[in-house]
């Protein structure tokens, strides 16, 4: 468990660090739900227009927990071409799946292993949402949302997050959850970035039902297997 | 017709119809009802085994559909490799033996649908149209759950769709679904027995049918009927409902559910015959007994009436017998006691119509009938003999009604003594009728006498004697008359005549005939004779036996008919008072008389003339008037004329008679009482009479000089005379002894034919003038 916290908060901390290290502009934007309340969790990436996208510095995969038969977290944010490392952190082999277009994998898991893979390209748009599942488990529901940007972040609690751009210029600043009542799970917002800015945004709808990763039957016969 | 019975029967029938109408009105409504139920039960279960059915078949859909999208290998293939998915897809297809297999991408445009061709068609499975556009049923995508209802070409799939997840992010979409087909509607119409249409709503509204089926193989498809059905219209002779499946817009399918009302009311008909076959005969059976009962009511009722329809025809023999001990009964007891009463009654009646009252003899109209009935067999001789009793007026008048009426019952008391064998009977007042066989007139003669002997004893009254004398015409059948009316008028006019000429027993002559026409020309004459004078008076003397000479005469009066020559005075005198021209009569030979006095009075010659006055001139209370009149104008001493009236004409009405004769000699005529003698008065009536003179009837005098009796008789009666201070004439005088003894005896005047006939007075005074009677002759001695 510690060992997971560590590696998110490392990858983040690395791709925080980049930008930090090309010392530029720092965008915080706050997503507020309909009400007016923070709205944690929300991804949110700058897409910068006139500028090249920076490839992916990461090296250290990201890692996506099974645990408790759920996808841990529930999205992960990931740059194209990243390692990302499936974790099997359950007493039970997992086979994690996903028919995303430029992002198809199937691979089982036993317990307590680890699979690690390379993400893959955005599909559209700059993104590919990669719906994982298992088929073991057909609650299981997790995504991996590859861009191509670098710039990107999940809300903290408050609905906070903080870019931090390599340069002033303009970017498109997205906001994407898969829940999100949009027609594809995504805002999308442009401007100039030019210093430190803020930004804020405002869902128009609450975001659909989470899907409950939790099994529909109790398969307590299981643990005494 | 209006019979008890007709109505009797109509109103039991009506009752009993109405209460069978009524029972099967309520019956057929409770039928009604039941059939409501049974149709309703029916067809909402038809519905419910419909609505199971599809949606069993949408649940086995939608629970296929949801394991085929989560198979891997499917997923696996979904998007990547588009032959291998629509390969994977149909063998999943193939496990439920779908009709048809769908997939959708995440974008909703169609990836594929793999349609089955019917079994019939091969079974063979083909690509649909569409692939790579929009999914036209995106709609149902969302909600894997609703009934999808799809057409395709000319077919429509229920399907059910479930979607294909990465995880929970839906990458597309699977459905697999069945046809609407025959296959469906046959398995419905197997279970249900209800014929179904499935009927799919075109674009311009019409309906088209997908597929139907009936309960039966080989049953024929109405057309329209689906159609019919869904618009709301329900055919005769069927039930049907209904079910919409689906009414999304330009898919709209209905299922048309119906059957046969006949075959599925089927028991509830046959019931329902089997209980209007059942009413049916009670109503039968019913009107029988209403028939007869009707019957039982009239059958007596019209006994009834027969039976009054014989009394009214006269016929009481039958009686009605009706043993009911109800009304009817009654009645007919009733009935028959008035039948035993009406014939009591009409026996009375009809016996009172034949038999006289007085006398309970059979009476004209039995006569009558009888004497039809004897001239029916004109073989058969008879005589009849019509019988008067005589002077039952006189009885009837002297000695009242009650004597008569006593006087003819002996009669006929008498008369029915006879003789059993005789027919007879009363025709009424104091007319009696003898019917007797043979027509020998020895056998008449015996009869005859039988009669009189029969009345020969005198009937003994409380105070007085009478003698019953009878009058009798005879006339015999056939000879005398063709007819019973005829024969008995013959008898009448025998008897008439014997009475005239004074014989007990007349046997009828045809010249009674002739005789009666004389008589009825004499009545129509008389009156001209009075007027023309055709009558002359005869004068007979008197001839004073004291004196010896003739001061007296009697003016009798003749009637020389122009063309009958002399009618003597019997035939006229009679008619006059029957005609009432006896007062013209009286008053012509009146006049007559006096007017010949006169004539006699010049001549020096003193004739006293007695004249015969009718007991009718002592009715007309003008008489003595008429008279003093006649004296005043002739100027005549009071002695020239005399009144004779005849003792028979008191004794009609004695009082009477004897005041008007007062009143005439008040006036101071003198007045005789003819043909002393005959008439029965009592001793009491003569010394009433204001009479001056006595005349001796003939019949005593004429054999007074041989006869003993006679002799008593007539002393006896001048010397009574004589003390009552009444002078005598003696009549009928034919011989000299007879006059001497007469002389000799003291008798005032004589007349008979030894001295003189009547003679006209022109021959009188001639005779009297060669007689040593003339008093002229005496006068002048």
């Amino acid at each position: 468990m510690g060992k997971l916290k560590q590696g998110i908060f490392a990858g983040l901390f690395g791709g925080v660090a980049l930008v930090t290290h090309v010392a530029a502009e720092q965008l915080t934007v706050t997503v507020t739900g309909p009400q007016g309340a923070g709205q944690p969790d929300m991804v949110v990436f700058a897409e910068p227009l006139d500028q090249p996208v920076p490839d992916s510095q990461v090296t250290e995969p990201l890692l996506i927990a099974q645990q408790g038969k759920a996808f841990v977290p529930y999205i992960s944010v990931i740059q194209r071409d990243a390692p990302v490392r499936f974790v099997n952190q359950d007493g039970i082999t997992h086979h994690i799946y996903s028919i995303s277009d430029n992002n198809r994998f199937s691979f089982r898991i036993a317990a307590g292993k680890s699979q690690q893979i390379i993400a893959g390209a955005g599909e559209r748009d700059g993104l590919a949402a990669v719906a994982m599942g298992c088929n073991i488990h057909d609650w299981m529901s997790g995504y991996m949302l590859v861009l191509d940007t670098p710039y990107y972040a999940k809300t903290d609690g408050q609905g906070q997050v903080i870019l931090t751009v390599a340069d002033a210029g303009r970017y498109r600043v997205n906001i994407w959850h898969p829940q999100l009542q949009t027609p594809d799970h995504r805002m999308r917002q442009e401007l100039s970035v030019t210093g430190d800015m803020n930004l804020s945004l405002q869902l128009a709808d609450p975001l659909a039902a989470l899907p409950e990763q939790a099994g529909e039957d109790d398969f307590e016969f299981l643990e005494d297997y | 017709m209006g019979t008890l019975r007709t109505k009797v029967f109509v109103l039991f029938v009506a009752l009993l119809l109405l209460v069978q109408a009524l029972s099967l009105w309520t019956i057929y409504q409770a039928n009604q009802r039941q059939e409501q139920q049974q149709v309703h039960y029916r067809l909402d279960t038809a519905v419910s085994v419909f609505r199971t059915q599809f949606e069993s078949r949408r649940y086995y859909l939608n629970a296929f559909a949801q394991t085929a999208a989560r198979d891997y290998g499917l997923k696996e293939v979904f998007g990547a490799d588009g032959k291998s998915f629509l390969v994977a897809l149909n063998n999943h297809r193939k496990r439920i033996n779908a009709d048809m297999a769908i997939a959708v991408g995440a974008d909703k445009k169609l990836i594929g649908q793999l349609l089955r061709s019917p079994e019939a068609e091969g079974g063979k499975v083909r690509l649909g149209p569409g692939r790579g556009q929009l999914f036209s049923g995106s709609q149902w995508l969302a909600d894997s759950d609703s009934e999808v209802l799809c057409p395709v070409e000319d077919d429509v799939y229920q399907i059910s769709f479930s979607p294909l997840k990465s995880g929970h992010a839906i990458i597309g979409w699977v459905g697999f679904g069945y046809r609407i087909d025959q296959a469906l509607a046959g398995q419905f119409a197997q279970v249900t027995g209800l014929n179904i249409d499935f009927m799919l709503q075109e674009s311009d509204n019409s309906w088209r049918s997908l597929a139907y089926a009936a309960p039966f193989e080989g049953a024929m498809k109405v057309e329209g009927q689906g159609e019919r059905i869904i618009n709301g219209t329900v055919p005769v002779g069927l039930i049907a409902v209904t079910e919409q499946i689906s009414d999304a817009e330009g898919q709209a399918v209905r299922a048309a559910i119906y059957g046969s009302r006949s075959s599925l009311l089927e028991t509830i008909q046959d019931s329902w015959w089997h209980l209007l076959a059942l009413e049916g005969g009670i109503v039968l059976l019913a009107m029988l007994a209403a028939y007869l009962i009707a019957g039982g009511i009239s059958r007596p009722v019209k006994r009834l009436v027969e039976q009054a329809r014989h009394i009214a025809s006269g016929n009481y023999d039958s009686r009605v017998q009706i043993s009911e001990n109800n009304e009817l009964g009654q009645l007919a007891d009733e009935f028959n006691q008035m039948q035993q009463a009406v014939l009591v009654r009409e026996q009375a009646i009809s016996h009172r119509l034949y038999h006289d009252s007085l006398t309970e003899l059979p009476n004209r109209n039995h006569l009558m009938q009888l004497l039809e009935q004897m001239h029916a067999h004109h073989d058969k001789a008879f005589t009849l003999f019509h019988l008067d009793v005589r002077r039952t007026r006189t009885v009837n008048d002297t000695l009242g009604y009650e004597a008569g009426d006593k006087l003819i019952q002996e009669v006929g008391q008498r008369l029915s003594g006879l003789s059993d064998k005789l027919q007879f009977g009363h025709l009424g007042a104091d007319e009696f009728v003898l019917l007797v066989d043979g027509v020998e007139p020895q056998q008449i003669q015996h009869w005859c006498e039988r009669i009189s002997q029969a009345m020969d004893a005198p009937l003994g009254g409380e105070e007085i004697q009478l003698h019953l004398q009878l009058h009798g015409g005879i006339a015999c059948a056939p000879q005398d008359a063709c007819t019973a009316v005829q024969l008995l008028q013959k008898a009448d006019t025998a008897l008439s005549h014997g009475k005239r000429s004074g014989n007990p027993f007349q046997r009828y002559d045809s010249a009674m005939d002739a005789d009666s026409a004389r008589r009825l020309s004499l009545v129509n004459d008389l009156k001209a004779a009075i007027e023309q004078d055709q009558l002359v008076l005869f004068y007979q003397p008197k001839l004073d036996l004291k004196t010896g000479v003739i001061n007296h005469l009697e003016a009798l009066v003749r009637w020389i008919h122009p063309e009958q020559g002399m009618v003597p005075p019997d035939a006229f005198i009679s008619i006059a008072e029957q005609t009432g021209q006896i007062d013209n009569l009286t008053r012509w030979v009146v006049r007559e008389a006096a007017r010949q006095y006169n004539v006699w009075a010049e001549q020096g010659l003193k004739l006293s003339i007695a004249v015969n006055i009718s007991a009718e001139n002592l009715k007309n209370s003008g008489f003595t008037a008429e008279l003093g009149e006649i004296w005043q104008q002739f100027r005549l001493p009071k002695d020239a004329l005399s009144l004779e009236v005849t003792e028979s004409a008191v004794v009609v009405d004695p009082a009477c008679a004897i005041a008007m004769l007062c009143e005439i000699r008040d006036a101071g005529i003198k007045l005789s009482i003819d043909d002393y003698g005959t008439g029965y008065s009592s001793l009491a009536q003569l010394k009433q009479l204001p009479v001056d003179e006595l005349k001796i009837d003939r019949s005593f005098v004429d054999k007074v000089s041989c006869d003993v009796d006679d002799q008593i008789i007539v002393r006896s009666t001048i010397r009574m005379a004589h003390d009552m201070g009444l002078s005598v004439v003696a009549e009928g005088i034919e011989d000299q002894p007879t006059l001497d003894w007469l002389a000799e005896q003291g008798c005032d005047l004589a007349q008979g034919y030894f001295i003189s006939r009547p003679q006209p007075a022109d021959a009188l005074v001639e005779w009297l003038s060669d007689s040593p009677y003339d008093p002229r002759r005496s006068t002048v001695e």
